[in-house]
C-alpha cells in the first residue's frame, strides 16, 4: 500500500484477490454516488473531484473491512460534505446527504468527518486539475464559450 | 477505534450500533500523545509531548453539534498548517477530542508574552535596538500573514510571544481570538484587546482590512516605548474618543468619507492631534515618522507591513 499524501489512485491494502475485487466495486459505487449526489444537491464538479481525492487519500491510509458497505457509504457522504465546505459558496446540512439504503445520523457523520480530518491531518485544499483547466480556458476564452461544459467534459 | 451508527437498512431499524471499523490506524487520543500540565485559562492547558518531551500549548476549540465540523474551521486549520514563518508560533498537531464536537490544537509553547516581557524586563526593554528588533519581527510576521490575504484581527501584546534568551518574536495565531464558536472564553484578567483595535473596527464591524492589523502594531510599537497603552480607554465605547483625542478627529481631508461611514461622528468634541514626540518620549525622529504612518486614521492611507519594513526607521 503507498500512503502518498496526495495519492490519488490508490488498490486496496490487502492482499486478497476477493477483497480487491470487493474493494473496486465498492470504489466504483461510491464514485457513482457522489456524482449523482453532487448534480442532486448543485456542486460545482470541482467539488465532486476533490472529495474523490479526500476518499482514495483515507483509503491509502486505512482499510476497510470487506462488505462494510455502509462504512463506504458514510465515508462518501464525509468527503462529499468536507469537499463541499472546501469548494461551495454555501455547504449544504447533512441532512441533506442521502446514502443508498442508510439513514445516518448527523452526529455519525460528524464523527466520520472527523475522522477523515485526523486521516487526511487536516491538508484539505489538494490541487485539483480544475485550477489549471480554468486558467487554460480562461486563456483561450475568446475561441471558446462554454467554460464550464468544457470543463465538465474534462 | 468504536464509532457508533445509526443504521437503518431496508425498513429493518438497527439504530446506534456499535460496529468496529477495521482500520490500520496511526491516530492516538490525546492523552496517549500529550499529558496535561497545567490550565492557563480556559480552555488553554500547558502539556507536555510524550514522545517528544516538548512543551507544548494546547488550546481546545468546540463548535456546534450535530453539524459537522464547521467549514470556517477547516480551512483556517488547512491554511494554519500551511503557514511557516520564523515568527509565527508553530501549529504541531490537531488532534480530536473525546468529545464530539470539539477539538485540540497543539501549539508550540511560549512562555513570556510581551506584556509579562516589559514587566520582567523594563530596562532591556528601554534600549531602542531591542524595540527596533522586536518591531521588526512583528511586521515580518503581520506581512507574512498579509502576503496570503489573511487579516489576522487580534494582534495584542498579549498573543505576542518573546524568548527572553534570543529575543526571538512570535504571533500566535488568529483562529483563536476571532473564532466564533469560543465568544465567551475571553479572560476577564487580560488585557482589553479593543485597545489595540483600528478606528474602523470600532464603528463598523463589516468593513476591515489587513490595515486594522497595522494598526495594531503602531498601538504595541508605542507601548514598547512607553512602556504602557497609548490608547488606554475604560470601554470600548471611550476608545473611540481616546484614539480622536490622541490622533486628531477626523475630518474631511484626514479621512474622506468618514462622516458619511460613521453618522456618530457630531458627538464627539473636535480635537486636534496632539504631539507623538511628546507622548512616546525617547523614540528617535524616524520612528515617530513610523509611528505616524502606522497610526494613520484612514486605513487607505495606512502604511502596509512590508512598506514599514523598508522604512527609515530599520536601515540602521
Amino acid at each position: 500500500s503507498q500512503s502518498n499524501d496526495y495519492g490519488c489512485v490508490c488498490v486496496s491494502v490487502s492482499d486478497d484477490d476477493n477483497s480487491r475485487n470487493w474493494f473496486k466495486c465498492a470504489r466504483l459505487d461510491a464514485i457513482n454516488w457522489i456524482f449523482s449526489t453532487r448534480e442532486i444537491l448543485g456542486f460545482q464538479f470541482r467539488t465532486a473531484y476533490l472529495s474523490l481525492t479526500y476518499f482514495d487519500r483515507f483509503i491509502s491510509r486505512r482499510f476497510i473491512d470487506i462488505g462494510k458497505e455502509w462504512a463506504i457509504q458514510l465515508l462518501c457522504i464525509a468527503c462529499l460534505s468536507l469537499a463541499a465546505k472546501m469548494e461551495e459558496q454555501v455547504a449544504p446540512s447533512l441532512s441533506h446527504y442521502k446514502a443508498q439504503g442508510y439513514n445516518f445520523e448527523s452526529s455519525v457523520i460528524q464523527r466520520m468527518e472527523l475522522m477523515v480530518l485526523t486521516t487526511l491531518e487536516w491538508k484539505m485544499s489538494c490541487i485539483t486539475p480544475f485550477a489549471y483547466l480554468h486558467h487554460f480556458f480562461s486563456k483561450i476564452q475568446d475561441e471558446c464559450d462554454c467554460d464550464e461544459f468544457l470543463v465538465s467534459k474534462s | 477505534m468504536n464509532i457508533k451508527v445509526g443504521v437503518y437498512s431496508s425498513g429493518r431499524s438497527i439504530s446506534d450500533l456499535r460496529l468496529r471499523v477495521s482500520i490500520h490506524s496511526s491516530e492516538s487520543s490525546l492523552m496517549e500523545k500529550y499529558k496535561l500540565i497545567a490550565k492557563i485559562k480556559k480552555g488553554v492547558f500547558q502539556g507536555l509531548c510524550l514522545l517528544s518531551s516538548q512543551t507544548v500549548t494546547l488550546k481546545q476549540l468546540g463548535f456546534p453539534d450535530n453539524e459537522g465540523v464547521p467549514g470556517s474551521l477547516i480551512k483556517e486549520i488547512t491554511l494554519l498548517q500551511a503557514m511557516r514563518h520564523a515568527n509565527i508560533i508553530k501549529l504541531i498537531d490537531v488532534v480530536n477530542h473525546q468529545e464530539q464536537s470539539s477539538i485540540v490544537l497543539v501549539y508550540e509553547s511560549m512562555e513570556t508574552n510581551l506584556t509579562s516581557f516589559i514587566r520582567i524586563y523594563p530596562k532591556v526593554m528601554k534600549i531602542p535596538r531591542t524595540i527596533k528588533e522586536l518591531l521588526r519581527q512583528i511586521l515580518l510576521a503581520v506581512s507574512y500573514y498579509h502576503s496570503f490575504d489573511i487579516v489576522h484581527g487580534g494582534i495584542k501584546p498579549a498573543n505576542t510571544f518573546i524568548d527572553p534568551a534570543t529575543n526571538t518574536l512570535k504571533i500566535t495565531d488568529f483562529v483563536w481570538p476571532r473564532t466564533l464558536f469560543n465568544s465567551n472564553t475571553e479572560d476577564p484578567n487580560e488585557e482589553l484587546g479593543f485597545c489595540y483595535k483600528a478606528p474602523e473596527i470600532l464603528v463598523e464591524h463589516k468593513q476591515f482590512s489587513t490595515a486594522i492589523d497595522v494598526w495594531s502594531v503602531g498601538c504595541i510599537f508605542a507601548e514598547m516605548v512607553t512602556q504602557k497603552p497609548l490608547f488606554s480607554a475604560t470601554s470600548e465605547f471611550h476608545q473611540l474618543a481616546k484614539i480622536f483625542s490622541i490622533v486628531g478627529t477626523p475630518s474631511e481631508e484626514t479621512w474622506p468619507g468618514f462622516s458619511r461611514i460613521y453618522r456618530y461622528l457630531h458627538i464627539y468634541s473636535h480635537c486636534k492631534p496632539k504631539d507623538l514626540r511628546k507622548l512616546v518620549p525617547g523614540l528617535e525622529p524616524a520612528g515617530i515618522d513610523l509611528l505616524h504612518k502606522l497610526l494613520y486614521m484612514d486605513p487607505k492611507g495606512r502604511i502596509t507591513a512590508r512598506q514599514a519594513l523598508e522604512h527609515v526607521y530599520f536601515q540602521n
